[in-house]
């Protein structure tokens, strides 16, 4: 295609533009005084120290983590059984079902934080860990949907057909045919739901109600009320969890499949 | 008048070698087959005479220049792929003069070339369809017109027909053959089916794992196979294991028989195969001993009506007779026969 | 199994029961109490309460120069800043999906983690960035190409460039799939009919894959338009997008049935902008 280097150029550029402001940060969060500045001046490591040792943080960390955790379960329990219903029954009410999952992806986000509060204060949901965890398994439910999806239409219906020819019930079915082929897929789709909730911000910004910050919320706080480079140390926190999560995906599952790769050439 | 050349061309994948020291002198407006099991290459050395592909060593040399390194766009060759690779978002007029209007051609001459095109393709009318619109056999002719619009020096396809239905794809190869002749182009046609290259070339080039087996005209490759890979994969044949005795002789288990000559070089002892097709194996009643004979017991019979298949049990040897239902031989499975390989049908390689 | 038959009885109908609660309850019922909460009454001094009633007064609210300048902002940030993430994005895509294996998966995990990234984090990157003190002007005055460091936020262009940054690996993720698809036979096919590689990508690689160019863009522009912690961050007050104004009122004020208003308001605007977009994207389509 493109000449070579002229290819190779643009796509260097690109991945360096997207690394640059990482660098940055990396290189701020080992300042040793509590200022700002690039190329850091003297190497310290008290401000990842601070992360783990000042409650502040700490809770946020845990609260964080255990909302993940949890927001993920959720996304799946409800991804699954949609995604293998309407791959079952193409009837229009699974397609409206999916539909709906779709929808939280194609708003302006702040529009479901909005209507969120709203149920969510009067239900007592509000600025408590399940309360935004379940916020969350709802918000980010379209990723394990799109690829649960995605395997199940990989799978073969003549492998269902051959089970069920053996003897097994549609139960049966599903759990020693289908769901070891979409595994896969689940632990993908948990594992997106797991570090995108880890830094959404806008819906636990208002179901947080000032008083539960998550890590996104907690350097939102800071930096309005002042910098500390804490908050750098923390976004490259979150970098390497990017890093160690999804290159764990990508080392134990097709992730070009995952991500709805497909060359004619497969079939 | 100079054709084209590869001149030790290798190409390697990694570890994997795709085509291996490839040496090919193929004469200009003639029809060549590159025919091969998948996997052995034919497609890359397609690939590489396109300039798709960059040899990892050797030069490619059409009209005597040194094209190696000419990227594709500028080489002036046709190709119909595999998968067609027509434009989906043009119609079939726009497809066939892509390349024409990249050479900036005028939109009113480029109309009627198409025309002219679909016509040489036996396809009129048809200029505004859509691709979706058009049947498979449809597809082709407007893949092999857009190929054919430039007029190019080398016109390739690479097993364009297989997608089409048995009866299609013979009407096509005779269809093709003709538009080639008429035309007078070079032509490479990349195909697995032997039969396919029978029927179209002056010239077949048999591959298998990355190198050339031979090369030849179609009867040539069938009668004189000069491999047991050859003998093997242009037609079936029963391959024998045999040990050279002198230059007319071989010895197959303990009978020894004659042959028209051994490979070159052959010396006493050798270990050789001895080929025969099966229409040359020839089933005679139990008793009639006499030189190049062999007897045996018939283990099956297939009578497939256009012709009638013995299979034949000689001892250690499992060999297969065809013939025609009129000379059919009067056997049963169980029946005990003499099988006779005449000398001049026996075609001796080495192992 | 028939490939589509129909669910009959309780059992078969079980894997949907679930789903349908959560997301009927937790999503569907808080839309509705948004639009009805639109229409209720505010009282004078409550803060986050809202008496049951029925009036337009916060729909016509808007008529109001202030949030007509947001709104337009708002558009043209989110239109400028899903364009620039196409046009990089795009050539970007294509190529990737032409990699080899490793490096495409190596790349695609880059992209990855660089998406998961909290707007938080990239907008407070972009603000170190762009500072005085630790910022890319430094490099600049290194190169000899500034005189002295320079500041470069808060403005228009730090949150454009946010903006873009945060877009531009979705961009990636929403067209690679399709660019994964586009058979390498089309572009061969392409060359050797004499089009050099530049030409092949604008007459063949962008035409067929102008669909999902056009999805791309619709999808960033209605993911930008709710960008919050850009704006505010990298941009001064007139910067300032529409989620803000709808948090401003929602959570600072504590006025729900104005931020009700608002977001619905924000999402017919929304709404109308991706129709017309698909309507112009498929007449230059069939053109």
């Amino acid at each position: 295609m493109i000449p070579r280097v002229a290819r190779n150029v643009f796509c260097w550029l690109v991945v360096l533009s997207l690394s640059l402001p990482l660098f940055i940060v990396a290189g701020v969060s080992l300042n040793q005084k509590k200022l700002m500045f690039f190329p850091p001046r003297g190497l310290s490591m008290r401000w990842y120290e601070e992360i783990f040792t000042k409650s502040a943080w700490l809770d946020s960390l845990l609260a964080s983590l255990g909302i993940a955790a949890l927001a993920g379960v959720l996304a799946l329990s409800i991804a699954l059984p949609a995604a293998y219903f309407l791959w079952r029954y193409r009837v229009f009410y699974a397609k409206l079902l999916f539909s709906i999952g779709l929808m939280p992806f194609a708003l302006p986000p702040v529009i479901t934080a909005l209507g969120m509060l709203m149920l969510w204060v009067p239900l007592g949901l509000a600025a408590s860990v399940h309360g935004l965890a379940l916020a969350h398994g709802i918000f980010l439910v379209t990723l394990p949907l799109v690829m649960i999806s995605l395997g199940l239409e990989s799978i073969d219906r003549e492998i269902v057909e051959a089970a069920e020819t053996m003897g097994a019930s549609p139960s049966r079915t599903f759990s020693t045919v289908i769901l070891p082929m979409v595994v896969p897929y689940m632990f993908a789709g948990y594992a997106f739901v797991f570090v995108i909730s880890m830094n959404e911000f806008i819906i636990s910004f208002f179901i947080g109600q000032f008083s539960l910050a998550t890590l996104p919320v907690k350097i939102f706080s800071q930096l309005r009320s002042g910098y500390t480079p804490t908050i750098a140390s923390v976004s490259v926190l979150f970098i390497l969890l990017a890093v160690v999560v999804f290159s764990l995906v990508a080392r134990f599952g097709d992730l070009p499949r995952l991500l709805g790769a497909w060359t004619p050439k497969e079939r | 008048m100079p054709g084209l050349e590869l001149r030790s061309v290798s190409k390697r994948f990694g570890p994997l070698t795709a085509v291996e020291a490839v040496n090919l002198d193929l004469p200009a407006g003639k029809f060549i087959s590159f025919l091969g099991p998948s996997g052995c290459g034919k497609t890359t050395l397609l690939r590489l005479i396109a300039g798709l592909e960059t040899p990892s060593s050797g030069q490619v040399v059409l009209e005597d220049r040194d094209i190696t390194a000419l990227p594709t766009h500028q080489r002036n060759i046709g190709m119909v792929f595999q998968s067609l690779a027509l434009f989906p978002h043009l119609n079939v007029w726009n497809n066939i003069t892509y390349g024409l209007r990249i050479r900036g051609m005028p939109q009113a001459d480029r109309r009627r070339r198409a025309g002219e095109l679909l016509e040489m393709v036996r396809l009129p009318g048809v200029e505004e369809r859509d691709i979706k619109q058009l049947s498979g056999g449809q597809r082709q002719r407007v893949a092999i017109a857009r190929a054919l619009a430039l007029e190019p020096t080398l016109f390739l396809l690479d097993e364009p027909l297989s997608a089409l239905d048995a009866k299609l794809r013979e009407e096509m190869q005779v269809e093709l053959r003709m538009l080639q002749e008429r035309l007078g182009i070079t032509t490479i046609i990349v195909t697995h089916d032997q039969r396919e290259a029978m029927t179209m070339s002056d010239l077949v080039v048999v591959m298998s794992t990355a190198e050339v087996q031979q090369v030849g005209p179609p009867l040539e490759i069938y009668r004189s196979p000069a491999t047991a890979f050859v003998a093997d994969f242009i037609g079936s044949s029963n391959l024998l294991d045999a040990q050279c005795v002198d230059p007319s002789t071989v010895r197959i288990g303990e009978s020894e028989f004659s042959v028209p000559s051994v490979p070159e070089g052959a010396r006493s002892g050798d270990a050789l195969t001895l080929t025969i097709r099966p229409e040359d194996v020839h089933v005679l009643p139990s008793g009639d001993t006499a030189s190049n004979r062999l007897p045996g017991r018939v283990s099956f019979v297939r009578d497939v009506g256009a012709s009638v298949e013995l299979f034949l049990r000689c001892g250690e040897l499992e060999l297969i007779s065809i013939s025609a239902p009129k000379d059919r031989p009067e056997a049963r499975p169980g029946d005990d026969v003499m099988v006779e390989l005449p000398a001049e049908s026996c075609v001796v390689v080495r192992r | 199994m028939s490939a589509h038959s129909r669910p009959r009885g309780l059992v078969p109908h079980l894997p949907f029961a679930w789903p349908a609660l959560m997301l009927g309850c937790f999503f569907l019922v808080p839309f509705a109490i948004m639009v009805v909460v639109s229409f209720f009454h505010r009282p004078e001094s409550g803060v986050g309460t809202y008496e049951v009633g029925f009036e337009f007064t916060h729909y016509l609210r808007f008529f109001s120069p202030l949030f007509a300048r947001h709104i337009l902002i708002t558009i043209e940030f989110a239109a400028v800043a899903a364009l620039l993430s196409v046009l990089v994005g795009f050539p970007f895509t294509y190529f990737l999906s032409r990699f080899r294996r490793r490096p495409q998966v190596l790349a695609l995990v880059f992209i990855l983690c660089v998406l998961s990234l909290s707007e938080v984090i990239v907008a407070y990157s972009w603000s170190v960035l762009l500072s005085r003190s630790a910022g890319i002007s430094n490099f600049f005055v290194w190169l000899g190409l500034l005189a002295k460091p320079a500041s470069w936020t808060p403005g228009y262009g730090a949150v454009l460039f946010g903006l873009t940054y945060f877009n531009l690996p979705f961009a990636v993720l929403i067209m690679y799939p399709q660019c994964t698809r586009l058979d390498t036979e089309i572009t061969e096919a392409a060359r050797t009919l004499g089009a050099s590689p530049l030409r092949t990508f604008f007459t063949v690689v962008v035409p067929m894959l102008w669909p999902t160019i056009m999805t791309a863009a619709i999808v960033l522009f209605v993911f930008t338009m709710g960008a919050f912690v850009t704006p505010q961050w990298l941009g001064r007050p007139q910067h300032w997008m529409f989620a803000i104004l709808i948090s401003d009122q929602a959570l600072t004020r504590g006025n729900l049935p104005f931020a009700s208003a608002l977001s619905m308001f924000f999402m017919a605007i929304t709404l109308a902008l991706v129709a017309l977009t698909v309507r112009l994207g498929r007449r230059k389509i069939e053109r």
